[in-house]
This record gives C-alpha cells, structure tokens and sequence, in this order.
C-alpha cells in the first residue's frame, strides 16, 4: 500500500507574515487541526490549534503578532509514491502526528495519525470479513489454488 | 534557500542545552537547488524529505564549498 492510497485531506496554508488572529480564524473557517505556513508559496512550518494556545495564549503572546513566532519550524514531508510503512515510520521518528504529502514537489494533501489509524482500522476489518468468511466456509480452503487437470 | 547533493544541512536548537541537528542532503527535489531536499541525518541514519524552516542552514561541501559559502 502506498501513501497515495490513503485518504488525505486537503493541505490549508497561510502566509508566513500573517498574524495569529488570522490563523486562529483560519482553523476555525476551515476546521482543521493544522496549518502549512508558506513563504512565497514554500513550506517553512507547521502550526496547530494547540501551538496558538500553548506558545501563544498561555504566554500572553498578542494576537497581532506574526504566525511564524508560533510555528513548528521546517516540514517533514511524504512522498506520495512512499510505501506505508515509511509513514507509519515517520510519525514514530519524527514524534509529530502530521505529515504533509508532496507530489511533484508541491504539497497536495495533509495526513494526520488519527487519519493513518481509521485507514489502517479500517483495512483490518476487511481482513477480518475474508478470515470470517473462511471460517464459515471452511471448504473453499480446501479447492486447489489453480485448477488440477485430471486424466480422462 | 539554496543546496546541492553533498551539502552539509545544520538545524539548530531552540532551546538552550537543545542539540542541534545535522544531515546531509542527498537528494534537490526542487528546481535551481530549491527545496525540498531528501536529507540523511547523522543521528539515526534515516532520510527525510524535508522543507527547511528558518531555523536551518546549509554549509556546501564538496566543489561548491569554495564558491557559495553558507547560505541561509
């Protein structure tokens, strides 16, 4: 399986000089958890809902300032023609729970872990279907994988 | 921001006592030297494609070290 398989959301930017209260109003307008910040249309960080209440509210950072003071500096990215595995294995290295995918060098959607694991759940239980299936129908084990010729 | 395979990749801490984090950059996704890059990083041995933030420079190593210099 691929990381193109996946369902991915769709990336929500914002400019690296806008401001908080702009971002803040962005998570809302969009409802998600996770903002690309963007200079000149590049990838420069990541900043989430809690980073605006953790870096910015709890430290009475005013709402004027620039998101860049808040953000996650630097994006690790996924190819969209990357094994799976290799998602899974940079959530684990990275320690983040969002990872950007990149097509053609250009970010083209947002995978979130919550999103891997309802995937992966989700693939598990058609997993599942075919084992229950085979239980109750112990037989279709039994036929042959390819079809037996037999002498006349 | 600007790289070629070879060149050292450095992120810096953000906090005190906070190491910093070096790679190499293996791979130019972008076009020109532009991000992103596919960089090995010293401390694990993995790669990662990654979009450089503020927080990093690039030290060129190899026939474009004595030309470029750092660039941020």
């Amino acid at each position: 399986m691929k990381v193109r398989d996946f369902t991915w959301r769709k990336p929500v930017t914002i400019d690296v000089g806008d401001t908080i209260a702009a971002a803040a109003q962005r998570f809302s307008d969009e409802g998600v958890g996770a903002l690309v910040v963007v200079d000149h249309g590049r990838p420069v960080g990541i900043v989430t809902d809690r980073d605006l209440v953790v870096r910015g509210l709890a430290r009475r950072v005013a709402p004027d300032g620039r998101i860049d003071s808040l953000m996650s500096m630097g994006v690790i990215a996924l190819d969209a023609d990357e094994d799976v595995d290799e998602l899974y294995a940079v959530f684990a290295r990275h320690a983040i729970r969002r990872v950007p995918v990149v097509a053609h060098d250009r970010v083209v959607g947002m995978i979130s872990l919550d999103d891997a694991l309802v995937s992966t759940a989700a693939e598990m239980t058609d997993l599942a279907g075919v084992l229950s299936t085979q239980i109750a129908f112990p037989h279709v084990r039994d036929e042959p994988a390819h079809p037996v010729v037999r002498d006349a | 921001m600007k790289a070629h395979p070879g060149d050292k990749l450095i992120i810096s801490g953000h906090q005190v006592g906070e190491p910093k984090r070096v790679g190499q950059v293996e791979e130019v996704r972008g076009e020109d030297g532009a991000p992103p890059y596919r960089v090995r990083w010293d401390d694990d041995g993995h790669t990662s494609l990654l979009f450089p933030g503020p927080d990093c420079t690039i030290e060129p190593l190899g026939e474009h070290a004595t030309t470029t210099g750092a660039v941020r």
